[in-house]
This record gives C-alpha cells, structure tokens and sequence, in this order.
C-alpha cells in the first residue's frame, strides 16, 4: 500500500508534469478564443480603431442585414453533414463488412480501400474539380453535359461525392476495428441454434459493432460541421455551397471583419458544441444499452 | 526593428543540410547570401516570367543593399493575406509589396502603404490610366507597373473583322451556330472575374457602378442594359452554360481548343495561345480586338500589378530605389518581351520591334484610352463580394436583372459605408 504523503507527491508531480502541456494549450486553443471571443463585441473600421458595440455584431449575423447569409450557411452545414455522414456510415459499414471476410486479397481491398482516405482533403478537391470540369471524365462516363459547377443541386452533390469517396474509408476503418473484437464463437453459437445470416448480422454484429459505429458518426458529425476545403476549391461558396467555415474565413481574412468574423466563429463555436453535445446524448444512451443488452 | 536573420541553430541545420546533400548541390545558394539582402520584395510566385532574376539582376547592380525576393502563393487571395498578415502585425518582414490594382485603396486606407512621390514614380511617359490605380484620395501609394485591360479575341480564318457593337457581336454567332461551336465566353465563375465581367459591360454600355467620389449607381438604366446584355446572351445560348465555371485559364483553354468565335480575356492569353503545340488548334488563326459595347467600342477594367511601400519598411531608401529599378524602361520591356504582359510605359506601346513580337499590344493600347477602373474603395472586398453574388444570381438565371441590380444596388451602399 502507497502511503498518504507518497501519493500526495505523486499528484504533485502529475501537476508539475502537466503544466507544460496546459501553459502550451492555453496558449495555442485558450488564448485564440478567449481573443476572438472578446474581439467580437468590437466593429470593424478602417482608418480608426474599433470601439465597443456589445452583442451588435451577434445580431447582425442571427437576425440583422447578414441573416440570410448566416442561416445559408447553417442549413448548407447542416445539409451537407445529414447527408454525407448517413451515406458514409452505410458505404463504411458494407466496405468494413467486405475487408472483414478472409479472402484471397484482401490486403490490396483493404489497402485501395484506404487510398482516399491518406490523400489531403485539399488535393482530393482539385482532383474532383478537374474530374467534375463540364468536359471532364464524370459527363464523359455518364454520358451527360451537367455543368456541375454551375447551379445549385449539382453542386452540392459533386461536394457530397467527394466528401463520401474521401471519408468512408475512414469510417470502414473504424468499424472493421470494431467488427475484428466481436468473438467468433457468438457467431458459430447463433449458427448452431438455426439463426440465418440477416439474423446473425442484426442480432450479433450490429449490437456488438454499435460502438465503433458511435464512434465513428460522431468524429465524422464534428468534422463534417467544419467542412471548409471542399466547398472552397471545388465552388468557391457559389450556387448556395457556402458553410459556416467558409463564411468565417471570408469575412475574417477576406474581408478583414475581426469584430464581425469573430462572431462568427463563436456562433459556429456555439453550434458545433450544441450538435456534439445532442448527439453524445442521443447515442450515448443507445450505446450503454446497446453494451447492456449484449451483455445479457 | 533589426530583421531576424538564421541563428546558430538554423545555419548548423543548414550546414548539416549541406553535409548530407554534398558540396555540388549547396555551391552557390549558400544560406550566407541570403543574410545580406536588406530589402524584401514580397511577390507573386507565377507571373509567366522570374521575377527572381529580375531581383539578381537588380542585385548585381547594386551590391550595397541587395533585395531578396520573396515567393508568395500564385493566387491572388492568398497573396493578399500573407501581406495582410505581415501587415497587420507590423513585421516590417516585406518591404517592397507586388500588388493587385483593387488593393490599392484599402491598404492606403488602412495607413500600411507609404504615399510616393509623382515626380518619381508616375512621371511622363508612365501611362495615365495605370497609375490612376496606384492612387487613393490623390496621392500615389503604388507605382505603376504592369497593366492591361479586357481584349476581344476572335477567329480571324471564320470572320473579316472583328464586332465592334454588341449587335454584331450576337450577329455573328450564326457563324459559331453553322461550325458548331459556342459564340462567346468571359469570366463568370463566381469570382473577381464575374466582377470584372460586370463592371465592363455596365461601363460599356455608359454607365458607372460606383463613381469615383464613392456613390452607388449601378441601379440605373445603364446598369440594367449592362447586366442585361450578360444575362440575355446567357439566355439564348450564345454564352455557354459552361462559362459559369470558366476563370481566365479555362476560357483560354475553350477557345484554344477552337469551342468558341469570341473570348473575352487578358493579354496573356495571346502568346500561349499562338505557341506551337497540339494544346492548341488556333494558332496564327485568331486575333485580339478592343471590346465591343452596345453602340460602338466598349469599356474594358483595368488590371495590372504595382509596386508599393510598406510603412513598416525599416530601408525605405534602399526599397525605393528597387522600384524605380523595377519602373525603368530598360526591365519593363525586359519583362514585357519575357511574360508579354503589357507595361504601364507609353513607349513599349509603340516600339515597333515589340509590336512584331506582341502584335496585341495595338489592341490594348486602343482599350487603354477607354477604360474603367474597378470601383475604388477601401472596403473592395465587400464591394466585390455584392457584385459577384447578384451578377452571378443573375447570369444563372436565379434572378432576373432587376432584382439583381436593385440588390447589388442596396449592398453595395452598405459595404461602402462599411456598417
């Protein structure tokens, strides 16, 4: 047994060990934040300095003149991440269940599979730009002359295309994680009772894999929500493919609105932290009785 | 504020890096040369030719304070927000700055450009038009020095000559229609090409969007027969629906591929155009013209990169003395003959050995003398911004054109204020 003093200098060292790191974080995540955060109660002039508004800048983007802009983007956010993570979930979950099997290359599967995955998403989106060109191979394979770039609906989906290529591998991964800890034995158990295969992969599979699915919709659900590269290579924010993102990065470095782009990023701060925590809270559940139930 | 040069850390990586890569690869490029330049010159990193060697010649000939040049992105945002950022942070890292003709006013307004001398920088014999775009509130903040205006080029083996009205222009895209090619196409991606489209069509047909004191008046019947030419073209098909995602390169490659009669384009398309290759079926048929406008010859914008001071230069002496090296008639013509763009000096206009070389140099010397600059304000972004999103609403057929103009209209007026 350790005793009292001993671990009171155990902790003192875990403290003194820590404060490194918390002295580099504070500087690196807390300081930004706290700076944007008070930066956005200021205006943004030229040719003086900026004075105190208070919540101006908060009501200008959620009901004042850039309303529509905002809430654009809100909806385009939250478009494009419904969609593209329900899509890749179900394309990750049947490619995890494809790498899962034993057969003869099953490696170069699984590597190929992942080739997409490994390339920056910057350079997938000029490579899906060139691809998606009114002259490029996309119409020339299907046959059609859709300028994809160039109205609403064709746009958003050549985004959603190459977010999905790009990141269902990453949830494929994730779940074949998951599916590699599900104990053989539970599967020949369910064959010897007479269950069929869709009732081995209801019963046994999804139960077992549902945290590793968890898992894998919510980083995919918070990266989706900071979708910026994508939108802006492939259309610069045109044709109402405008994210939250995109948005703060034009207003804060394009137009030079720290005040105004300062609540923006809280705003999206704000929002990203809300959908995280109603998800944890939906998913969460149905993980802990997901766990119970095959626990019993 | 002394610059930071390597410390001892860094010239013993350099020294490993030089071990490791062998005595051949660092010979000449020793990291030593670099301690000694005294001015910075923050550029473009394409520009058709290597402002690099401009800079080692310069420093060739001026030993006593030698310039580095440094790369910045090719692209236009980006180079603007690494300037933006030195800028702001009041490094002093770049002292002499290649910049954009729209940045002009904003960073004059924003107290980051040293004002220049006329007399030095802008004196006879450096063309009006172009160091119009180096000024704000009348003073000179930019030196002049490349430039240029929108060109009509056309197919010289289909047409005699090229339009010079609108109504002859849509005339003749019977003639696309009969050799089965799209007639015309400019810039209408949304981006700073859509702006420029618009601006000229609506200066062409007479109009102004924003006049030089700073008053909104794009919604105006010139405003809406400018936009309406655009969106009505459009409409009947003479533009492609394509052009919607064309930025200068991508227009070039449609009408080198011999897709379109007419492109609306910059000079710099002549010369890649006109190289031998298979990248393009229209050499030594096609010509450049200045653009046509609904009655007569239209209205081109003014493009063109000039050379500013930053006020947080620490050798503005030195910094100075780079740009008037730069503004000399002897690089100009260098660099015009190297990257055939066009040079904000009368004379290059006319030398007859350049005009063999760069026959297109006529047409844009023709456009030079009816051009209309980009709406000068600090707030450009936003004015820019306002255009691109309601021009393009517009040639997409999302609104019509006066919805667009009275909306470009109503945030245009907000963005000059600046609320």
């Amino acid at each position: 047994m350790i005793g009292d003093t001993e671990r009171r200098d155990e902790r003192r060292l875990a403290t003194l060990l820590l404060i490194p790191t918390l002295i580099a974080l504070s500087l690196v995540v807390v300081y930004p934040i706290l700076s944007a955060i008070a930066r956005s109660f200021f205006d943004d002039p030229i040719g003086r300095s900026p004075t105190f508004v208070g919540f101006d800048n908060y009501a200008q983007a959620l009901f004042g003149y850039d309303r529509e802009d905002f809430w654009a983007a809100v909806g385009n956010t939250l478009f494009f991440t419904v969609v593209s993570v329900a899509i890749e979930t179900l394309l990750g979950l049947l490619m995890a269940l494809v790498m899962h099997r034993a057969f003869r290359g099953r490696g170069i599967v699984r590597a190929s599979v992942l080739l997409p995955w490994a390339l920056p998403t910057a350079v997938s989106a000029v490579m899906w730009g060139w691809m998606l060109q009114p002259d490029g191979v996309v119409n020339a394979v299907l046959g059609t002359e859709i300028v994809w770039g160039g109205s609403e609906w064709p746009a958003k989906w050549s985004i959603i295309f190459a977010e999905v290529w790009k990141t269902a591998p990453f949830v494929a991964l994730l779940i074949l994680a998951g599916l590699q800890t599900i104990p053989p034995h539970l599967y020949e158990a369910a064959a010897l009772d007479g269950a069929s295969a869709w009732r081995r992969f209801t019963s046994v599979t999804l139960p077992l894999v549902k945290p590793a699915i968890v898992v894998a919709v919510l980083f995919r659900v918070l990266d989706a929500l900071r979708m910026y590269d994508l939108p802006q290579i492939l259309t610069g924010g045109a044709n109402n493919t405008e994210t939250l993102s995109t948005l703060v990065v034009r207003t804060a470095t394009g137009e030079l609105k720290q005040g105004y782009g300062g609540a923006l990023s809280t705003l999206t701060f704000l929002f990203v932290f809300l959908c995280a925590f109603l998800l944890i809270r939906l998913l969460g559940t149905n993980v802990f009785a997901g766990v119970k139930e095959a626990a019993r | 504020m002394r610059r930071p040069g390597p410390g001892p850390f860094s010239r013993a990586i350099a020294l490993a890096v030089c071990l490791v890569l062998g005595s051949t690869a660092c010979s000449g490029s020793l990291p030593g040369d670099q301690d000694e330049a005294v001015v910075t010159f923050a550029a473009t990193r394409a520009s058709g030719g290597d402002l690099g060697a401009l800079v080692e010649r310069y420093n060739q000939e001026n030993p006593d304070a030698p310039v580095r040049y440094v790369p910045l992105s090719a692209e236009a945002d980006e180079q603007r927000t690494a300037m933006v950022q030195d800028l702001q942070a009041r490094t002093g890292l770049y002292d002499v700055l290649y910049l954009d003709a729209v940045w002009t006013a904003e960073f004059a307004a924003r107290g980051w450009l040293e004002p220049l001398e006329e007399e030095r920088f802008a004196g006879p014999g450096i063309l009006a038009a172009a160091t119009e775009t180096g000024r704000w509130n009348g003073r000179l903040y930019a030196a002049p020095f490349a430039t240029g205006t929108g060109l009509l080029f056309y197919r010289t083996d289909l047409l005699d000559s090229p339009p010079r009205t609108w109504a002859e222009l849509i005339d003749a895209c019977a003639i696309a229609e009969r050799n089965d090619m799209d007639c015309y196409a400019g810039q209408y991606m949304r981006y700073e090409g859509i702006t420029v489209a618009l601006v000229e069509a609506v200066a062409s047909a007479g109009g102004e969007v924003i006049t030089p004191q700073g008053e909104v008046v794009v919604d105006s019947p010139e405003g809406r027969e400018g936009l309406g030419f655009l969106v009505e073209a459009m409409a009947d098909g003479h533009i492609p629906q394509a052009a919607l995602t064309y930025n200068e390169d991508m227009t070039r490659l449609a009408f080198q591929r011999g897709d379109l009669l007419f492109m609306r384009n910059w000079a710099f398309a002549y010369p890649l155009m006109n190289s031998p290759g298979e990248e393009s079926v229209v050499q030594g048929r096609f010509d450049a013209a200045p653009l046509p406008g609904p009655d007569g010859p239209g209205t081109g914008t003014l493009g063109g990169n000039n050379l500013a001071l930053s006020v947080h230069s620490d050798h503005k002496d030195e910094a100075l003395r780079f740009i008037e090296f730069m503004q000399s008639e002897e690089v100009m013509r260098d660099w015009l003959a190297d990257t055939s763009t066009p040079m904000a000096r009368d004379a290059l206009f006319e030398d007859p050995a350049l005009l063999e070389e760069a026959p297109y140099l006529a047409a844009v010397r023709e456009g030079m003398d009816n051009v209309s600059p980009r709406p000068v304000t600090a707030r450009y972004n936003d004015v820019t911004n306002a255009i691109q999103k309601s021009a393009y609403a517009a040639m997409t057929g999302e609104m019509t054109v006066d919805e667009a103009v009275t909306t470009m209209q109503e945030e245009l007026e907000r963005a000059v204020r600046g609320t």
